[in-house]
């Protein structure tokens, strides 16, 4: 989350760290799942953000309400909606079958 | 009118800055497009483009990127050639670790357009993009032309003070003139009133269909215009960011790109459930226009 906080302190509008894990039925991470905002109650970019070797992906939101949705291979799918309050971190699992 | 200033990031590849030439003079607000070394029109073209004007009309009642009940999105299979082959995958990396996919279009030789916050987010990277793969006309594992790898880029001085979303405009400089051989979309800045009456193109590469390696394209009506934003009916996916949305002035002109696509519905005025592109207003044909100056301007025969 290092560049995560730089990001923070250079922001006028309050973020929030928000750590997003893709995991499967079973319950193992998801690598190289793709997660994107499928809506939000605030513009947000149409950008996609690639899971790590961990399945974990850790971005800054301004407050708001969010739902992403994850694609993992084999075109398994699955996603979550949550707030963000702009001031607390937030976990975000998604679970893709 | 408001005066952009291009900002870079702060490690601009070595070789790139012998680069920079003069532009040629600018005469009007579309620049010239180029089709490339290979001619061959795309049947996707034909079938999928909009070209002129139609009646517009009000907005559907929906939630996601995907307006209304039906996902009208077609994959391009023919992403090898012309106008497809301008659009680039975009895999970015930051030296936080985080690693995004997006969509980017050539607008000269060497001059890739994206969105802002493909080059710069605090958002995602904690400021500048480290290094950008652009894979142009990518078709699933195919990769019909070299990828690049870019560590040059700018935005705007609005988009990196402030990122607003007005201001969402991405430029990646490339060491090599693969626009020669591939070809450039012309861009313009067509009026309010002019554009209300289009239908609008976007092709890109979305992550929900094959993790933003398949071209995906839909065309629909423009549904409001402010005074630096184009609203639309088109279906779109995250991983589409900086895609070309453009029009056709008639049956059989060539593409000219209005506007940058970068949001989903959420955050639309006044509860209008569209996506949305910063508009290729004045100003920001001057500040393209520098840009391909920069990185060597285009061929005076243009």
């Amino acid at each position: 989350m290092g560049g995560a906080r730089r990001g923070l302190a250079e922001c006028t509008v309050n973020r929030a760290p928000v750590r997003i894990a893709v995991v499967d039925a079973h319950g193992r991470s998801v690598p190289e799942a793709t997660v994107s905002v499928v809506a939000s109650s605030a513009p947000f970019p149409e950008i996609a953000m690639l899971t790590d070797e961990f399945g974990v992906l850790e971005l800054l939101l301004p407050e708001g309400r969010f739902t992403f949705g994850a694609h993992g291979s084999a075109d398994r799918k699955g996603q979550a909606s949550f707030e963000c309050d702009g001031e607390h971190a937030t976990e975000c699992p998604i679970t893709v079958g | 009118m408001i005066k952009l200033t291009s900002v870079s990031n702060p490690k601009p590849a070595a070789g790139l800055e012998s680069a920079e030439a003069s532009a040629r003079p600018v005469e009007n607000d579309i620049s010239s497009g180029a089709q490339g070394t290979d001619s061959d029109d795309s049947r996707s073209l034909k079938y999928l483009c909009a070209a002129g004007r139609a009646e517009p009309r009000g907005p559907r009642a929906a939630f996601e990127s995907v307006i209304g009940p039906t996902d009208d999105r077609v994959r391009v299979l023919d992403t090898d050639l012309y106008p497809w082959r301008m659009i680039c995958a975009l895999r970015m990396h930051a030296d936080n670790g985080v690693s995004t996919i997006g969509t980017g279009w050539l607008v000269g030789p060497r001059t890739i357009i994206t969105a802002g916050h493909c080059v710069y987010s605090t958002y995602y990277f904690g400021g500048w993009a480290s290094t950008i793969e652009v894979s142009p006309g990518r078709n699933g594992s195919e990769l019909p032309f070299e990828t690049k790898i870019s560590t040059s880029f700018s935005s705007v001085d609005r988009w990196v003070q402030s990122e607003d979303p007005d201001f969402d405009i991405g430029c990646i400089h490339l060491a090599e003139p693969i626009g020669d051989t591939l070809g450039w979309f012309a861009a313009g800045s067509i009026t309010p009133d002019e554009l209300a009456g289009y239908q609008v193109n976007v092709s890109g590469y979305p992550s929900d269909r094959g993790n933003g390696t398949e071209q995906y394209h839909h065309r629909n009506q423009v549904l409001h215009v402010t005074d630096r934003r184009v609203f639309y009916d088109v279906d779109t996916f995250g991983g589409q960011s900086g895609a070309p949305v453009w029009i056709h002035e008639e049956v059989g002109a060539p593409p000219i790109v209005i506007g940058i696509h970068a949001y989903g519905v959420g955050g639309s005025p006044g509860g209008l459930q569209a996506n949305s592109a910063p508009r290729i207003i004045p100003e920001v044909m001057t500040q393209i226009r520098e840009w391909v100056a920069r990185d060597g301007g285009w061929p005076s025969a243009q």
